[in-house]
């Protein structure tokens, strides 16, 4: 598609093009700002920094990071002014088309079309929840059918609701989350249904925002069917067994409002264009344990490469890729004396980092966030090299859609995959179990 | 008395859009009335987007003839209608022996039906043209011009051309009561009441229904439902080509396509049912549409959904096209045009001209013709925010709203200030194709809402995915 002419577009070279200003980008491009004073340029296509937080009004960010509870909103005030402070060049309502191999950004805002020449790229895109198309819910197609994140938009930013009686897919915490602002609008919230035997989000806050609320939160159950001509009337919901199959009479709930909450994808549409390799089970970018990808230069971080994580972990991804890549910068040129792979284990569905690259033979340590293939209880986890185990952590739950981390650290240098494992009392019956990890059907 | 129309056509889908155009060549007054709140909203928005040859059509049937015809036409007019066709080709394939069989029989029956550019393949030659194709394939047919286009634009296409040249089009307008009244026909809508001297019966799957109110019983139709997938855009690469299996005796059966937009389309089932409003999809369905494509691509098993849709086609008891100009009562039946109508749409128009020139019902040619206002962009097209030259002159075409599918704010209000303008979600989809992405609006649809009330001067609560009763927030009173 050679459909410009490539005189006619400005070009800027600068150190470092991020993209996405969500906590991971603004962080990265924070700290680089503070380490190496680098030329920093922050992209982001809405006409705000901050994210997805930046349209949460719900509390529940920071306690990692900042050791409070904060909301959205203020959660991500407080990372655009440090950004802001560092002198960040953040450049918003601009959307990036494509990136290429040799980390050429280009970029069209308002103002024009701009290619950014860069010494490294920071992918940083985040990641979205699944549509119903994507999770291939069978109905009619009516108004009134939403993920969260388009609701807390249209009630953060426009305030508006969504509609008067809703029913919430998923359990995660996201979900239960949703339950409260819609409360708040003036919704009633019928149901809360989720399809695994267990709840993903937290006891404590299924406690607060829906027992109280006499709002039932029905595990087990799966929509058959979605009812409704122009805007939704109802759904169709039928219990499942211990296989996940339909069980019992299938029974209606009314609504004219369905929100599916809390499936997440990477936002890997520049990924896949650039040709960046990507993990089957993350969906996202391939990366070391510098947050490089496959590609020298090219780095991704945050909920692009482990979707649906906290956003203080996203934060503390930024910070450590930012000074990955202060390293980076000082030597551009070298070479990787060793490449080991880290391999998804026993009990383990994905790893983030996907391998390690040793530059040189000093020791070397690095953080893991692992996803489980089954929600587990009372879980060990370890890492072994040729039988050397080389960190273990422990987890008094672990559920497959959000990540466990592990510390590892390595005295020998050795190709030798790392494999890590988890062993831990199953919540889950076995036959349930094919059923539990739903593999993302879109990406 | 309203002035009355010379021609009122009932149906604003393909074949309906198609007539007004014809019609508004002449010095006649036209109108359209459409039960939805946008034209080509019904039937002609649920099919597949190939324009076919009509190699493998019945030969010497009516259908056959204009299915060959509107293909023709449909090339010769794409760039003044701002239609995009793709030439991609066609590859069927045989997966044994009894379809292997069957394929020298459709070699046949496209040289019968003046599709003589067909050409036999061998397992070799067939996996060479596909090489993602089921490597069990035992042969294949190539039909070098079956076409893909886009049913959404082919539709706006022909109602703007229509509408530019003084079609007026009443949209949300069912028709309750048709009688007649000194020699015209009175219309009742649910829109207001018009008098027209003919009247075209195009209503798709309410053709029987128009026809009931008009005394005429020749025919009744059935709803065909075909439930679609929408793969991916990564699953293009895969299929350069139409991919068709060979049909059974039952139905055409469930192809792979890909689609102009670069994504590709699997689909569709053929299930009559009894409702012609349920365009729901089903897992059953879909399931069967996918496990079908997959027998004719099996890599495809990897490739992530992004939209599930059902169309309908209405199934005429002839069994074929029911086209009729009667000048005894002033008359035009266009009824049971199935799948292929995006093909025929045009020859269907023509044919009417022709038997209506025919029955001296025509007026005087207009001296000349307004073309359609050319838009920024049209599907399949490089979006214009690539375009240096566009940015300078409007800033909105910077301003990127649907990421997905690269969508500028610029497109978007164009699409609201267009000749027909999109009023509804669903309009500003079928038009820019903005939230039909992979994200389906996860990111885009409050600002694309806040950018409809902006032009269109509706507060959010009125606006609607596909017309009233489909309010996309809180409505203000409760839903029954």
């Amino acid at each position: 598609m050679s459909h410009m002419p490539d005189s006619a577009i400005p070009t800027r070279n600068v150190d470092v093009v991020v993209i996405g200003a969500g906590p991971a980008g603004l962080m990265c491009a924070a700290g680089l700002r503070e380490r190496e004073s680098a030329d920093v340029v922050l992209l982001d296509r809405e006409p705000q920094p901050g994210g997805l937080p930046a349209q949460c009004e719900h509390r529940g960010f920071g306690l990692w990071q900042f050791k409070r509870l904060m909301r959205g909103v203020d959660f991500a005030a407080r990372l655009i002014r440090r950004a802001e402070r560092a002198r960040v060049n953040i450049q918003t309502n601009t959307t990036v088309l494509s990136v290429s191999q040799e980390r050429e950004t280009l970029a069209v805002s308002p103002d024009g079309l701009v290619r950014y020449r860069a010494r490294a790229v920071v992918l940083a895109t985040g990641c979205r929840e699944l549509a119903r198309s994507a999770l291939t819910v069978a109905g009619s197609r009516p108004a009134g059918i939403f993920n969260t994140g388009p609701v807390q938009r249209l009630h953060t930013f426009m305030h508006v609701a969504p509609g008067r009686e809703a029913v919430i897919v998923g359990s995660d915490d996201m979900s239960l989350m949703a339950t409260q602002s819609l409360i708040g609008q003036g919704v009633r919230v019928r149901a809360v249904l989720e399809e695994r035997p267990y709840r993903l989000g937290y006891m404590g806050l299924e406690w607060l925002l829906l027992r109280s609320r006499r709002i039932p939160l029905l595990l087990r159950h799966k929509i058959l069917q979605i009812q409704g001509a122009g805007r939704v009337s109802g759904l169709r919901v039928t219990a499942l067994d211990a296989t996940g199959a339909p069980t019992g009479e299938p029974f209606e709930i009314p609504c004219d409002t369905l929100i599916f909450s809390g499936e997440f994808v990477p936002e890997n549409v520049l990924t896949r264009q650039s040709g960046l390799a990507l993990d089957p089970h993350t969906l996202g970018p391939r990366v070391d344990q510098n947050f490089q990808t496959d590609v020298r230069g090219i780095f991704a971080c945050g909920n692009l490469i482990h979707a649906a994580d906290a956003a203080d972990h996203a934060v503390q991804d930024g910070a450590e890729t930012a000074a990955a890549i202060a390293r980076y910068l000082n030597a551009e040129n070298a070479e990787p004396l060793l490449t080991q792979e880290i391999i998804a284990g026993q009990g383990i569905h994905a790893v983030v980092p996907q391998l390690l690259r040793r530059y040189d033979s000093r020791p070397l340590s690095a953080h893991l966030a692992l996803r489980v293939d089954h929600a587990q209880a009372v879980v060990r986890v370890d890492a072994r090299a040729e039988k050397q185990v080389w960190g273990r952590s422990f987890a008094l739950v672990a559920k497959p859609h959000r990540s466990i981390y592990l510390d590892i650290a390595a005295a020998h240098p050795t190709q030798a995959p790392l494999i890590v494992s988890a062993h831990g009392r199953a919540l889950v019956p076995q036959e349930f179990r094919q059923t539990e990890w739903r593999a993302p059907t879109t990406s | 008395m309203n002035e009355p129309f010379d021609f009122l056509v009932i149906g604003a889908g393909l074949v309906g859009c198609a007539l007004a155009r014809e019609l508004a060549r002449y010095e006649a007054r036209v109108a359209v009335v459409e039960q939805n709140w946008d034209v080509g909203d019904g039937v002609s928005k649920g099919n597949s987007s190939i324009l076919h040859t009509g190699f493998d059509a019945k030969p010497g049937t009516l259908e056959a003839r204009l299915v060959s015809e509107g293909h023709r036409l449909w090339n010769e007019q794409a760039d003044e209608l701002g239609v995009p066709i793709e030439r991609v080709g066609a590859v069927m394939l045989a997966l044994d022996e009894e379809q292997l069989q069957a394929l020298a029989r459709y070699f046949e029956n496209a040289h019968k039906n003046g599709v003589k550019d067909v050409e036999r393949l061998s397992a070799e030659q067939a996996l060479a043209r596909v090489p993602h194709a089921n490597p069990a394939a035992l042969g294949g047919l190539w039909i070098p011009r079956e076409s893909i286009t886009c049913t959404f634009t082919a539709c706006i296409a022909l109602a703007e051309h229509a509408a530019v040249n003084g079609a007026q089009f009443f949209l949300g307008a069912r028709v309750t009561n048709i009688e007649r009244i000194e020699g015209l026909y009175r219309v009742t809508t649910t829109q207001g009441q018009h008098y027209a001297r003919w009247l075209a019966n195009s209503a798709g799957l309410w053709g029987d229904t128009i026809a009931g109110m008009l005394g005429r019983n020749g025919f009744t139709i059935t709803s065909r439902k075909g439930e679609f997938l929408i793969l991916d855009k990564t699953a293009r690469a895969y299929v350069p080509h139409i991919l068709l299996p060979v049909p059974t005796r039952i139905s055409k059966g469930i192809l792979a396509a890909p689609t102009l937009n670069g994504n590709v389309l699997l689909g569709p089932t053929a299930d009559d049912i009894e409702d012609k409003n349920d365009t729901s999809v089903s897992a059953d369905g879909l399931g069967r549409a996918r496990r079908g494509a997959l027998q004719l691509m099996p890599v495809l098993a990897h490739e992530p959904v992004v939209a599930t849709y059902a169309g309908l086609r209405p199934a005429s008891s002839t069994g074929e096209y029911v086209l009729e100009v009667d000048a005894q009562t002033n008359q035009i039946v266009t009824a049971g045009i199935r799948s292929t109508g995006l093909s025929a749409a045009p020859a269907i128009a023509l044919e009417v001209m022709r038997r209506l020139g025919a029955a001296g019902a025509l007026p005087h040619l207009k001296k000349s013709l307004v073309p359609r206002p050319v838009r920024v962009w049209a599907t399949g097209r490089v979006r214009p925010c690539f375009d240096p030259s566009r940015l300078c002159e409007n800033p909105d075409f910077g301003q990127i709203l649907c990421l997905c599918e690269t969508v500028s704010r610029a497109e978007i209000t164009q699409a609201i200030h267009a000749p027909i303008p999109a009023t509804t979600l669903d309009g500003i989809k079928k038009r820019t194709w903005a939230t039909a992405g992979r994200c389906q609006g996860f990111y885009c649809t409050a600002a694309i809402m806040q950018t409809m009330s902006d032009e269109l001067g509706r507060p959010l609560t009125a606006l609607t995915k596909r017309g009233p009763g489909s309010e996309v927030i809180a409505p203000d009173e409760p839903h029954a």
